[in-house]
């Protein structure tokens, strides 16, 4: 707290910062809470952690948060894709291609020269490199050839999918180094796992990313009206293809996380996970027509995806509602910022 | 007096300790490949009838995809719930291994069924339930090369790559094939479990080879495409289809003479054998494992499709009532 004097003057600093301004901006706390999508979370993990046996243990929070990891990771990129105006339907099957290449990747440099720690280095960023490549190329056609993001996308899945196939003839890869799985499910001080230290990681350069730089502002500017961003000279097809790239990066982060977790790559990881990113992020209060969304509502929005499909497995609720209860949250986010927005001057 | 009394209240203590120890409930955690799979829906009922025999609280629950992380994830539920047995179709055979020793350290008894996970020392689970499935590949190449006489051309109409019981059944077909020099596998077509996707398939292989004479589908949406495939074709008749699985509208295009016959897999007796031996493990009776259990195929064709008894190896597509 800054302190102050009674004339509202600060002590130290040229800003003068009134003291009406200080009691009106409203804390942490107040904005989140208006944040009708977090107090939603909130009532969900209130009401499972009364009706749900074993919800609320140290066991079901971690297998909560390393699960929604690799949906949240996806969702992350998918923000600035979203934000932009686009789509990525790909990054499930670029998740998939990453994790099998850089467990191949890993084999063949352990293979080569014996050295654990060398192959994993290797592996990793060799899985990096090729999800930020892809993301790359499908932003290339996107923002150069002027193919619309949803047909590139989609294309990019198909081939990225079909190539995970080809690499290992439908057979996940084995014989993978023990430590790779141990650094996977490492625990700090035995509790914290790995996996939520890299989405920490990953959420904070995300927030930096999209909120303090020059690539964030464009982004929105891009979505918000692509004619006004080329008018104003933003470079809009660099851009483009940069923010395409971070959602392949993203997307190879997410592979490599399952990989380490499970020790495998397997050739079905990612399947259908680009949707659960896709609604991560609208749940989370962006809009499918761009120039909305924030970092801080997808992640909430991966979180109700996990806290809902672990709760309700808790609960032995049958199977199918799972499917229905995200959808029915899907529509009813939607349909609330429609409404909220609906006095929004339209570009 | 008091010591009466005091003997009154032990005796009462124990009859209620015990009684509490006699009904002690198990709670059995039993997580499918996919929920909306009649085959699983049929293993179900054999599970919910099991457990209701002997009393067992049954948890089904299951993804709706099929998808190693989120089956994962409800597994790790089930965990965290503190079942007393978990009963599990992996959908990857290595993938799954991690978090199945998890519950393994959190001493829950673990049994795989459908599919195995690569354990072959049973370090993880105590035993395994499941079709031969190269058997039953083999069995459908066998009966295939049988119906066309041990010569032509016949394709294999596949489903998913890299899913471990459908890769099994390639391998058992493509060994039967092999032993009849004169039979050529001519097309290998992935349907990706869509009908619509293994119909067009069908339609396209026989279009493109016309001396084939017949194919092996080998599962139920891929088993149905092809039927439509052979209908649009203009095949029907004359054209042999051996199909996997048995669930009700392969049965139905078996009866309008689409697929030549079915070879169908016990998935209730594995969903009841799996909840019956956990339930033996939990009480002590099967400490050691003699081995893996399989459950055996029948096949059905035309001739016996209208037996009683054929009936029984029909899947299931509505989930019991608890």
């Amino acid at each position: 707290m800054v302190n102050h004097d009674r004339r509202g003057e600060p002590k130290k600093g040229g800003v003068v910062l009134s003291e009406r301004t200080y009691e009106d901006r409203p804390n942490l706390w107040k904005r989140l809470l208006k944040q009708w999508i977090f107090l939603a979370l909130l009532v969900f993990i209130a009401v499972f952690s009364v009706t749900a046996p074993g919800f609320l243990t140290v066991r079901n929070i971690r297998n909560i948060i390393s699960y929604t990891s690799v949906p949240l990771l996806l969702a992350l990129g998918q923000t600035f894709v979203i934000i932009s105006g686009g789509i990525d339907l790909s990054v499930g099957a670029v998740l998939g291609f990453c994790g099998v290449s850089s467990a191949l990747i890993l084999k063949l440099v352990w293979d080569a020269t014996g050295s654990v720690g060398f192959s994993i280095v290797a592996g990793t960023l060799s899985g990096m490199i090729i999800g930020t490549t892809l993301g790359a190329v499908s932003g290339t056609m996107i923002a150069k050839l002027k193919v619309p993001p949803f047909v590139v996308t989609l294309g990019m899945l198909g081939i990225a999918r079909g190539c995970t196939y080809l690499l290992t003839s439908g057979r996940s890869i084995i014989g993978l180094p023990i430590e790779l799985a141990r650094i996977g499910n490492y625990r700090i001080w035995g509790v914290i796992p790995i996996t939520l230290v890299v989405a920490l990681l990953l959420i904070g350069i995300s927030l930096y990313l999209l909120n303090m730089t020059r690539m964030g502002r464009y982004t929105y500017a891009i979505g918000g009206s692509e004619t006004a961003a080329i008018r104003a000279g933003i470079p809009v097809a660099r851009y483009k293809i940069l923010i395409y790239a971070l959602s392949g990066f993203m997307a190879s982060c997410a592979g490599l996380v399952t990989l380490a977790r499970f020790g495998t790559g397997s050739p079905l990881a990612g399947v259908n996970s680009e949707l659960d990113s896709i609604a991560a992020v609208v749940i989370g209060g962006a809009s499918l027509m761009g120039g909305i969304g924030t970092i801080f509502g997808s992640v909430v929005g991966a979180l109700i995806i996990g806290v809902l499909l672990v709760g309700l497995v808790l609960l032995n609720v049958e199977p199918y509602w799972q499917m229905v209860s995200v959808g029915v949250i899907l529509i009813i986010a939607v349909f609330l910022d429609q409404v909220r927005n609906k006095d929004r001057v339209q570009p | 007096m008091r010591t009466l009394k005091m003997a009154f209240l032990l005796v009462l203590l124990v009859a209620v300790v015990g009684l509490v120890g006699f009904g002690k409930k198990y709670t059995i955690g039993f997580c499918p490949g996919i929920v909306t799979n009649p085959f699983y829906i049929a293993m179900q009922h054999g599970a919910t009838q099991a457990a209701n025999e002997l009393g067992i609280e049954l948890i089904w629950q299951g993804a709706q995809n099929w998808d190693f992380s989120e089956q994962t994830v409800i597994l790790n539920a089930l965990i965290a719930r503190g079942v007393d047995a978990l009963i599990l179709a992996p959908t990857d055979p290595e993938a799954i291994k991690i978090p199945l020793q998890e519950a393994v350290d959190a001493g829950i008894a673990v049994i795989t069924v459908d599919t195995d996970i690569n354990d072959p020392d049973a370090e993880i689970r105590l035993t395994s339930i499941a079709s031969d499935n190269v058997l039953g590949g083999f069995m459908a190449g066998e009966a295939l090369a049988e119906a066309i006489g041990f010569e032509g051309e016949v394709a294999l109409m596949g489903a998913m790559v890299g899913v471990t019981s459908n890769e099994l059944r390639y391998e058992g077909f493509r060994a039967a094939i092999a032993q009849y020099p004169d039979i050529e596998i001519v097309a290998s077509e992935y349907s990706q479990e869509d009908q619509a996707k293994a119909a067009q398939q069908m339609q396209s292989v026989i279009l493109a080879h016309p001396n084939l004479l017949g194919a092996f589908a080998v599962d139920t949406p891929t088993a149905h495409g092809c039927a439509v495939g052979v209908r649009n074709a203009g095949v029907e008749g004359e054209f042999v289809l051996v199909g996997f699985d048995a669930q009700p509208l392969e049965i139905e295009d078996l009866q309008a003479g689409l697929i030549t016959m079915l070879v169908a897999q016990a998935p209730y007796a594995m969903g009841y054998v799996g909840v019956q031996l956990a339930y033996d493990y939990l009480q002590g009776f099967l400490p050691e494992f003699p081995g893996d259990f399989t459950t055996g195929f029948y096949v059905i064709t035309a001739d016996n499709v209208n037996d009683p008894q054929t009936q029984k190896w029909v899947y299931l597509t509505e989930p019991p009532t608890k």
